[in-house]
């Protein structure tokens, strides 16, 4: 306070009516409408006498009042607040689900608009991509392998279980989100198809090296076989065990 | 049989949406007013006002203690003349007096306000001088809970009151009963918004009244 430097104009009723004080009323724009300065006031003198009441901050609990008189005044559309109060179209807008526009006012609100989701249709390809249909599925992580071929990426998909009590608008977040990830290439749905992709190839790859490293293991016994100079008595046995039905020394051995 | 013309005018005046303004609240209201834009629009202290706003990380907050501010001399200045503002005139002249700061910082280059924003910053200045008359002493912590009290009795003050009681588990159901006042009779000053609900009665002034939809 103090910043006034001037002496404030005397106190006389009659003077400053004849001055023209409705004049100056008559021009101003008032800050808030006066139905919401009513809510605001209200819930602050409720907020600030609660806090006197329990010993709280008297500044934090008219904030609060005042707070909870504008939302319910539909001034405040209490988005970072999420009540039930704040109608559903400007939460999700405010989330940037597409289709939707932020609304004014509180109350529930129209329907949400369907425009903007789109059925998808991803038929299945070469990367065993299964089809979809509809918006109220999402992708669960789970990986299905059909046969013995491995395929490149492989994405089954289950319906979303809506929980009991969802809101439609909420239900229509979780179609959003999974409608996101799964439009044929982009975004979400194709960065978890290439990495699933990716994990594929890793796998098989260190299969086949272990493949590898198991075919160099025999080829390096042969190898080392085939330094070894064999006693004449034995290259019998080995000559003769070139015919399957006959078993030679070594196949014995082998086998034993 | 015709009823007598004072009802009659009086009963169309409510249909067309203007109601009998105690004169005495209406020209305490004009004075106010008049006061106020005096000094908001002296040169120094609308220069010194638009530097704190303009300057100000938080532009709304600076919004709200400069109508705070101002509100609070007028106060002063008619306490000083052993005269009350009443509550609904320190309200509604809050409320036109920070829409014409909010209007010259626009002015001045500030960008305008949303909606919300304009009701952030009346919820603010209003907290503010309520907190601010409680630790200088214009509002005892008494007559603070029974003015809680009371506004919790109006549709408004229930619905938000509600609210409240539902994000405070295990407090009080609400303060302290005080005892019933005859409540100011609303009133509107010329071309200044909706009426205020019928059934109020008059708060005498002396007893510190609680705010309502008077001079709406």
């Amino acid at each position: 306070m103090g910043f006034i430097a001037a002496p404030v104009a005397a106190w006389a009723l009659g003077a400053a009516t004849a001055a023209g004080a409705t004049v100056a009323t008559a021009t101003v724009i008032s800050a808030v409408a006066a139905t919401v300065a009513v809510g605001a006031v209200t819930g602050a003198v409720i907020g600030a006498a609660t806090a006197v009441i329990s010993g709280g901050n008297i500044l934090k609990g008219a904030l609060k009042g005042a707070l909870i008189g504008g939302i319910t005044a539909g001034v405040v559309s209490g988005a970072g607040i999420l009540t039930g109060l704040a109608p559903a179209t400007s939460q999700l807008a405010s989330m940037g689900v597409p289709g939707y526009t932020a609304g004014t006012g509180a109350g529930a609100g129209a329907p949400p608009p369907t425009a903007g989701l789109k059925t998808i249709s991803t038929a299945a390809g070469a990367d065993y991509t299964p089809a979809l249909a509809g918006s109220n599925e999402m992708i669960t992580g789970q990986r299905q392998i059909v046969g013995g071929a491995k395929p490149a990426a492989s994405v089954p998909v289950t319906p979303a279980s809506a929980a009991s009590g969802m809101s439609d608008a909420t239900a229509r977040i979780y179609a959003g989100i999974g409608q996101g990830a799964m439009e044929g290439i982009g975004k979400v749905g194709a960065a978890k198809l290439g990495a699933g992709a990716a994990q594929e190839l890793e796998e098989y790859k260190r299969e086949m090296e272990r493949q590898k490293i198991a075919e160099n293991q025999s080829g390096e016994f042969d190898a080392r076989v085939g330094n070894i100079t064999i006693p004449e008595d034995w290259m019998a046995n080995i000559t003769t065990n070139a015919n399957p039905n006959k078993q030679g020394l070594l196949t014995r051995r082998r086998m034993g | 049989m015709r009823p007598e013309k004072g009802l009659l005018s009086k009963a169309e005046q409510e249909q067309q949406g203007q109601r009998q303004v105690d004169p005495k609240t209406q020209e305490q209201y004009d004075v106010v007013m008049a006061n106020g834009m005096n000094i908001l629009h002296d040169e120094k202290v609308s220069d010194q006002i638009i530097n704190q706003i303009m300057e100000s990380p938080e532009p709304i907050e600076a919004i709200a203690r400069a109508t705070v501010d101002l509100i609070m001399r007028l106060e002063q200045s008619a306490s000083a003349e052993g005269i009350q503002v009443a509550d609904n005139v320190k309200m509604n002249a809050a409320n036109q007096l920070m829409g014409e700061i909010m209007n010259l910082a626009e002015i001045a280059g500030m960008e305008p306000l949303s909606e919300e924003e304009r009701y952030k910053a009346f919820s603010t200045a209003v907290s503010i001088y309520l907190d601010e008359s409680v630790k200088n002493g214009t509002i005892t912590p008494e007559q603070l809970a029974q003015m809680g009290q009371e506004a919790s009795q109006t549709p408004e003050g229930q619905q938000i009151a509600g609210h409240m009681k539902t994000e405070q588990t295990g407090q009080p159901a609400g303060p302290v009963a005080a005892p019933q006042k005859p409540m100011a009779a609303a009133g509107t000053p010329p071309g200044q918004g909706p009426p205020a609900p019928a059934g109020r009665q008059p708060v005498a002034a002396p007893n510190r009244p609680m705010p309502q939809a008077g001079l709406l």
